[in-house]
């Protein structure tokens, strides 16, 4: 046992990874087969790694604590990334197993797959300069070699990969700049001593700074530059969508979270970057809805409503460097957004693939009167898009913010930032709706044919909306006050 | 001047060199700044070591994917008329037919 | 030494202008590469020669997947040059879009880059001692603390291996 004990005290912050590694490992002995027994038995082995690696990364934080050395650190924030980072794995393997299992590369890929969440991780985890750059290229390699492979089999998108690809491309030589530049003003290796020195005043840490703003602007491909993201986001196959949103984004999230405290600490002292910052915001949100609400294809939906929530990101740091909420608030507002676009899309897409997977083709008149034939997942789908209402969080603070103050003193931009986040909330409740309303809508052909959707997705959507449920009705008995004792945090007031 | 290439740029292998300028720049600003001054440290050597090998390696994978899997066609297509930041109305707005 | 730094910084600009802008693909490659060996040069300006061989290597793996890559559109694609030269007025909105505004932007961003940086770089003096890192600083280094990132490349190099047997199977 102690033996046991000074194993997991020495690989502590690893041991996620070394259990990833290991079903690499073991799937490597299998490359060259294409045996469906074989192929069944390592979607189970690298779920069961995958579920042992998001027990053992919260096991292993909570037994022996946060650590931190030269080139990692792992508190409480990295360990929540890279609990969001293993799920969404989970449910990534999920997808890809569903569409990819005929594929005869089907093996390779998944180790492909498996080495992108490992990057994912590390990156999440990194601290030093060297590590967070050297891993944020080899996760974009690895993206592009699993798009590649998963659409091995269609010819024609392969100049739209290659558009898309370009950009990230650009994201990482950007960064390389910036890293240079942030060598010429400090010889620090990491963003929190940065923020905690003298040096943080350099203008070229400003300039740096304003380059990884660039980076990470094209990395999302935010407004107006989303065209490649969009034109292979329609041509994709179904899986490698799945991978861009579920893993791509999400890492691009806690990037932008590695560097939010430089951001906010510049914003705080100049109002010009602030209202930049605001405009970006506003910008994002406005062409994400518009675009969302006014394409009819459901692949287009659902990307243009990613930049939506990439967005409200931005939205989080100004309104931190406004002052109206902390910087632990800001962190756990960012990670309550990551956690509701997975929570939400993942059950979304899972079932609007299937849809179009059986009638080949993404129009949202494909659902039209789909909660009329299939009422079980019409009413779980409605639970999930209602989920979007918890965004209203946004406005808590504000209230709070609002009613210690005397009218006059509210500034400017505070007015200016609940009216963005007013806009942004009725536009995502519109393009809500309009979904919901063509669920229950009467089809126009008569009678619509019902779907039949293998059983496991059943349960698996089931799992989705419960978990929704369960939190929407926590929150709400929160808000009203009523104690009901079972357990002792509260989700409105949870902070790190 | 890499920025101006990307702009300029109209085909391809344009764009490739552009990128390239951005990576010299930075190594030079890293080289500069390590002589004049931190007094030669190791840190810019081993940055430069690793960054550019693995940058240089997605690019050489992004390279032999249109190399190995393009058609001529799409080549010929890349060469003749690409831009980086090509703005066209069906990103945003309305549908994109394929 | 003053004047190999500036010279070659020089002949960096000048090729890396000619490559972007000339039209023929093998001159452009050409100057490419000439622009290359002035980074080569300039890098021992910097003392640190022992760098440039070791990223050369990768450097040449690139480059040469570039040379395959325009000389198999030299070979196999058409012939034929697109006539836009023969229409004046689209030429002149060409260049106005094609060179001017661009041009416009780098201004504005270099300018940017000398008012954040000017003041900042007039209080930096050189300092005289000069160290010329050897292989063996770099080797201990990488070993020591960096250990885990050359793990992360060697791994990312071998599953690279299996990505280049899924594309070129089919």
């Amino acid at each position: 046992m102690n033996f046991l004990l000074y194993i997991s005290e020495k690989t502590n912050p690893f041991q996620s990874i070394i259990v990833l590694s290991g079903a690499i490992f073991i799937s490597s002995f299998f490359v060259i087969s294409e045996r469906r027994a074989v192929k069944r038995f390592l979607i189970t082995l690298i779920s069961i790694s995958l579920i042992l690696a998001f027990y053992l990364n919260i096991y292993s934080f909570i037994s022996i604590g946060s650590f931190s050395n030269f080139l990692l650190s792992f508190e409480n924030l990295q360990m929540i990334e890279v609990s969001i980072i293993i799920f969404s794995a989970l449910n990534l393997l999920f997808f890809i197993s569903m569409y990819g299992i005929d594929n005869s590369h089907f093996i390779k890929i998944l180790s492909l797959f498996l080495f992108s969440t490992i990057c994912a991780i590390f990156l999440a985890i990194a601290r030093n300069f060297l590590l967070i750059f050297v891993t944020l290229v080899i996760f974009i390699l690895v993206i592009f070699q699993l798009i590649t492979a998963l659409n091995l089999k269609i010819d024609r998108i392969r100049p739209y990969i290659m558009g898309y690809f370009l950009r990230p491309i650009l994201t990482a030589i950007l960064f390389f700049f910036g890293f240079s530049l942030f060598y010429g003003a400090t010889d620090f290796k990491d963003f929190s001593q940065i923020l905690q020195s003298e040096y943080i005043s350099n203008p070229l840490i400003a300039l740096g700074l304003i380059i990884f703003g660039v980076a990470v602007y094209l990395y999302f491909f935010l407004f107006p530059f989303q065209g490649p993201y969009m034109k292979l986001v329609k041509r994709n196959e179904l899986s490698s969508n799945a991978v861009i949103w579920f893993s791509y984004f999400p890492v691009g999230i806690f990037m932008l979270m590695k560097l939010d405290g430089l951001y906010s600490f510049f914003i705080e002292k100049n109002n010009l970057y602030a209202s930049i910052f605001l405009i970006i915001a506003f910008i994002c949100i406005l062409a994400g809805s518009i675009g969302a609400f006014k394409t009819n294809s459901i692949r287009r939906i659902i990307s243009f409503l990613f930049l939506f929530f990439i967005g409200i990101f931005i939205l989080n740091i100004s309104m931190f460097s406004a002052g109206i909420i902390t910087r632990l608030s800001m962190a756990w507002f960012n990670i309550a957004n990551t956690l509701l676009m997975m929570f939400s899309f993942i059950p979304i897409y899972s079932i609007f693939s299937s849809i179009e997977k059986s009638t080949d083709s993404d129009s949202i008149s494909n659902i039209r009167g789909f909660g009329r034939s299939n009422i079980y997942m019409g009413i779980n789908l409605t639970v999930i898009f209602l989920s979007w209402l918890g965004f209203a969080y946004h406005i808590g603070p504000f209230i709070k913010y609002f009613s210690g103050t005397n009218f006059l003193e509210i500034g400017v931009i505070n007015v200016i930032l609940l009216l963005v986040i007013a806009i942004a909330f009725i536009f995502l409740l519109i393009n809500a709706f309009r979904i919901i309303i063509q669920f229950f809508k009467k089809p126009l052909t008569g009678v619509v044919e019902k779907i039949v959707f293998p059983r496991f997705l059943y349960i698996y959507v089931t799992f989705f909306t419960l978990v929704i449920l369960i939190a929407a009705i926590w929150g709400l008995l929160e808000i009203l006050n009523v104690d009901i004792g079972i357990m002792n945090f509260k989700i409105t007031e949870l902070s790190f | 001047m890499g920025v101006f290439g990307i702009f300029y740029s109209r085909d391809i292998i344009s764009v490739f060199i552009s990128y390239q300028f951005i990576i010299i720049s930075a190594v030079i600003n890293f080289l500069n700044f390590s002589q004049f001054l931190y007094q030669s440290s190791l840190w810019d050597k081993i940055f430069i070591i690793f960054g550019i090998t693995s940058l240089y390696f997605l690019m050489f994978c992004i390279i032999y994917y249109i190399y190995l899997k393009l058609d001529i066609l799409d080549k010929e297509a890349l060469y003749r008329d690409f831009k980086l930041f090509k703005i066209t109305r069906s990103d945003w707005w309305g549908e994109d037919n394929i | 030494m003053i004047i190999i730094h500036y010279a070659s910084i020089f002949g960096l600009v000048i090729c890396g202008l000619l490559s972007l802008i000339l039209s023929d693909r093998r001159k452009k490659l050409l100057f490419l590469f000439l622009t290359f060996l002035f980074v080569g040069v300039l890098s021992f300006v910097y003392y640190s020669g022992i760098l440039f061989f070791i990223v050369g290597i990768f450097i040449m793996f690139f480059f040469v997947s570039l040379y395959l890559f325009v000389f198999q559109i030299e070979f196999f694609g058409s012939k034929t040059e697109p006539d836009e030269n023969k229409r004046p007025n689209g030429k002149i909105k060409k260049i106005i879009s094609g060179i001017v505004l661009p041009f416009l932007f780098c201004a504005a961003v270099g300018y940017l880059f000398y008012i954040y940086t000017s003041d900042f770089l007039k209080r930096v003096n050189s300092s005289g001692n000069i160290y010329i890192v050897g292989l063996s600083d770099i080797n201990k280094q990488f070993f020591t603390e960096y250990s885990l990132i050359l793990v992360i490349v060697i791994v990312s190099l071998f599953i690279s291996f299996l990505w280049f047997i899924i594309i070129s199977r089919d």
